[in-house]
């Protein structure tokens, strides 16, 4: 058995140490490319959204790789997501792959509906070995998050231009060939100080800017044209909604870590526009928007794959939003047609709106 | 009190409005129904609504328009679960959401939450929840609620009698004789979609009118049981958790399999998610069947010509495999 899993990000850091660690032979699929996402697109249908499509190419490019056997996250909607397991399993199976699929549904009523199929996947371990699996992948997740959340804030005041993005390969290295989860603490501050190599000037003036959308284009630089990096350039400061050690803390381990942000929280700011489910991350979106608007952010970028369902809803309210709290908003739709330079344009657009509109401000005071 | 209650005709319209209409009518409250879908309605819904959105849900919009200015309050349910265990598409969740921002001072939004996905009893909880918001007393309430229900009952029952929804409701309410429709024609075809784009004869171009003229017999997935739905989708791996898809694809796969029915046509909105989902099993099915199926998508720049030509190609194409 040779498990694969559809990429997200870094996520396959944190998914790769929690299996090797079990002792399951990973096939970690390349990088996502424009090859991925060219074979997803052709196999699948025009509507879907975009991460099903990187998501099939991955798997075809995992295969030929050797692997036999899809490990991936379920759902039970609202969105798209929790159908995709099957959807591509199907498409697959048409093209002649023959894989062997393992779906890690959301547990229901208790953690146990999850930690049995992990440790299917892991040929049995001990519920022990299991445990600090799961805590040595978890832990890779946040150490991570982490060091982007550092990038966040280096990137728009650094001296040498990519510098940030020097820094942040060299820790990611650090943190990626850690084997056990007792060598974790000690290589997160190695990746740590690295980070603090970078030199900054901390006088310069930077606009902070929150992202909010859909969690894969979020999450994945590949799929959102390195959004991150291109505003951190144009001496953005960006926060996101999202983290992925947070999702997992949620969806997955129900909140067994409590010192962290829950999306409950987010759900509380999004009363005034919405209260009830919408599905995806439409309320924990919305809530973060408010909150980025109280803590005094310049403006919002709200990300969503073409199609998606639950970000549309996002969409149709941010308008009032971005009235009643006077905070600039702009949304960018990606899928397999979206144009580097044209998103490039759009964000310069934007970062120099927000720029002028602060300065503006300061004037009047 | 001379409250009145706007109800729009689109989207769960065609799925639940005798429900409503019988509640409403044994409360004594007025409601307006917003007339069928036409140009001023689609503009409203176009001009009002961010590019994203599906045609139907800017329809809806549409609606809500054209009952602001002759209602007090326009009834817009968030309907997030018909069935246990299942939702709707989230655009329809999130309708009431941002419908919201259209309705100017005075008018007042109804959008209490339906929820059945734990247990449908949950039911009862809606209708007392927009009783004491209209402000009235829970026996009295109840009397409705359950008024409501065997409406509902009566209505899928008259669907199933290969009634369209409108007519079942004409019938429901005494406006019209039950009488079953002639099936004339020569050819047999399955037209499947969500209800809200197979009966707004606006959206779809009177696509069942076109049909008829071409001697066709129409199926449709509401003369379907929902058992046989059901137990069409049954084999997939898991279980849709979307109510309107699991209908769709049930009536597909049925209509797929069934001896008398020559062609299948999938109809669907421009961007639909959940049809994205569901049209992928359809493709797959179909080629192991081997059944005539074409898919029709729309929007509001659809142009009749086109329209129509893809219709007449697909009957030449039924009729000559019906030669010997």
């Amino acid at each position: 058995m040779r498990i694969t899993f559809p990429h997200m990000g870094y996520m396959w850091v944190c998914v790769e140490a929690m299996l090797s660690y079990l002792g399951v032979d990973v096939c970690v699929p390349p990088l996502s490319t424009k090859r991925t996402l060219d074979l997803g697109s052709k196999y699948s249908a025009e509507f879907i959204c975009m991460p099903l499509k990187i998501n099939l190419g991955n798997f075809i490019e995992a295969a030929e790789k050797g692997a036999d056997t899809i490990a991936m996250a379920g759902g039970k909607g609202p969105c798209r997501f929790g159908y995709y397991a099957q959807i591509e399993h199907a498409i697959l199976q048409e093209l002649g792959y023959d894989y062997k699929l393992v779906v890690l549904e959301p547990p229901e009523r208790h953690i146990f509906e999850l930690l049995n199929k992990i440790r299917y996947i892991s040929g049995n371990s001990s519920w022990r070995k299991i445990y600090k699996g799961i805590k040595f992948g978890f832990l890779k997740a946040r150490a991570v998050d982490k060091l982007e959340e550092k990038a966040h804030w280096l990137r728009p005041r650094e001296i040498k231009h990519k510098s940030t993005d020097k820094a942040f390969n060299q820790a990611l290295q650090q943190i990626i060939k850690v084997k056990t989860p007792e060598e974790m603490p000690a290589a997160e501050e190695n990746a740590l100080n690295i980070m603090e190599q970078v030199s900054v000037d901390e006088q310069k003036p930077v606009v902070k800017v929150g992202i909010i959308g859909e969690i894969y284009t979020l999450l994945d630089p590949f799929s959102n044209h390195d959004l991150e990096k291109q505003l951190g350039y144009l001496g953005v400061e960006v926060e996101r909604s999202l983290y992925l050690s947070e999702w997992i803390n949620d969806h997955l381990l129900m909140g067994f870590v409590k010192d962290m942000p829950s999306h409950k929280d987010m759900v509380k700011y999004a009363y005034p526009y919405t209260k009830d489910v919408v599905g995806g991350h439409t309320r924990e979106g919305i809530g973060a928007a408010v909150k980025f608007a109280e803590q005094g952010f310049s403006g919002i970028i709200h990300i969503l794959p073409f199609t998606c369902m639950p970000e549309i809803v996002t969409m149709s309210i941010l308008p009032e939003l971005s009235k009643d709290k006077d905070i600039p908003v702009m949304t960018l739709i990606m899928d397999e047609q979206t144009g580097r330079a044209g998103v490039t344009t759009r964000l310069e657009a934007f970062a120099d709106l927000i720029k002028r509109k602060k300065a503006a401000q300061q004037n009047i005071i | 009190m001379s409250q009145v209650v706007g109800i729009p005709r689109a989207l769960l319209y065609y799925e639940l409005y005798p429900m409503w209409k019988a509640f409403f009518d044994s409360l004594g409250v007025k409601t307006v129904l917003s007339p069928p879908t036409n140009k001023r309605i689609l503009e409203d819904g176009v001009r009002n609504t961010v590019d994203e959105v599906c045609l139907p849900v800017k329809l809806a919009v549409g609606h809500v328009f054209e009952l602001k200015e002759k209602t007090d309050y326009i009834f817009l349910p968030k309907v997030i679960s018909i069935v246990p265990g299942e939702y709707n598409c989230p655009k329809i969740l999130g309708l009431p959401d941002f419908a919201r921002y259209y309705l100017t001072d005075g008018h007042q939004l109804i959008d209490t939450s339906i929820n059945l996905h734990e247990t449908r009893r949950d039911l009862w909880k809606f209708f007392s929840e927009v009783g004491s918001r209209l402000g009235f007393k829970q026996l009295k309430t109840r009397l409705a609620y359950e008024k409501a229900r065997r409406a509902q009952k009566e209505y899928n029952k008259l669907l199933l009698q290969n009634n369209y929804p409108e007519e079942a409701m004409d019938i429901l309410q005494g406006r019209m004789v039950e009488r079953r429709k002639e099936t004339a024609g020569d050819i047999n075809i399955a037209v499947v979609g969500h209800s809200y784009v197979l009966y707004d004869e606006y959206i779809n171009l009177s696509v069942f009118e076109k049909l008829k003229k071409q001697g066709v017999n129409i199926y449709t997935p509401q003369v379907l049981a929902d058992k046989v739905m059901r137990s069409e989708t049954a084999s997939l791996y898991k279980r849709l958790y979307w109510s309107l898809a699991q209908q769709v694809l049930g009536a597909a796969y049925y209509y797929m399999q069934a001896p008398f029915i020559s062609g299948v046509i999938h109809i669907t909105p421009f961007g639909c998610g959940v049809d994205s989902m569901i049209g992928e099993l359809m493709d797959k099915y179909v080629g192991e069947v081997k059944k005539p199926f074409m898919r029709l998508v729309l929007d509001e720049h659809t142009g009749e010509a086109g329209f129509v030509t893809r219709i007449e190609a697909f009957l030449d194409m039924l009729k000559r495999r019906k030669l010997p």
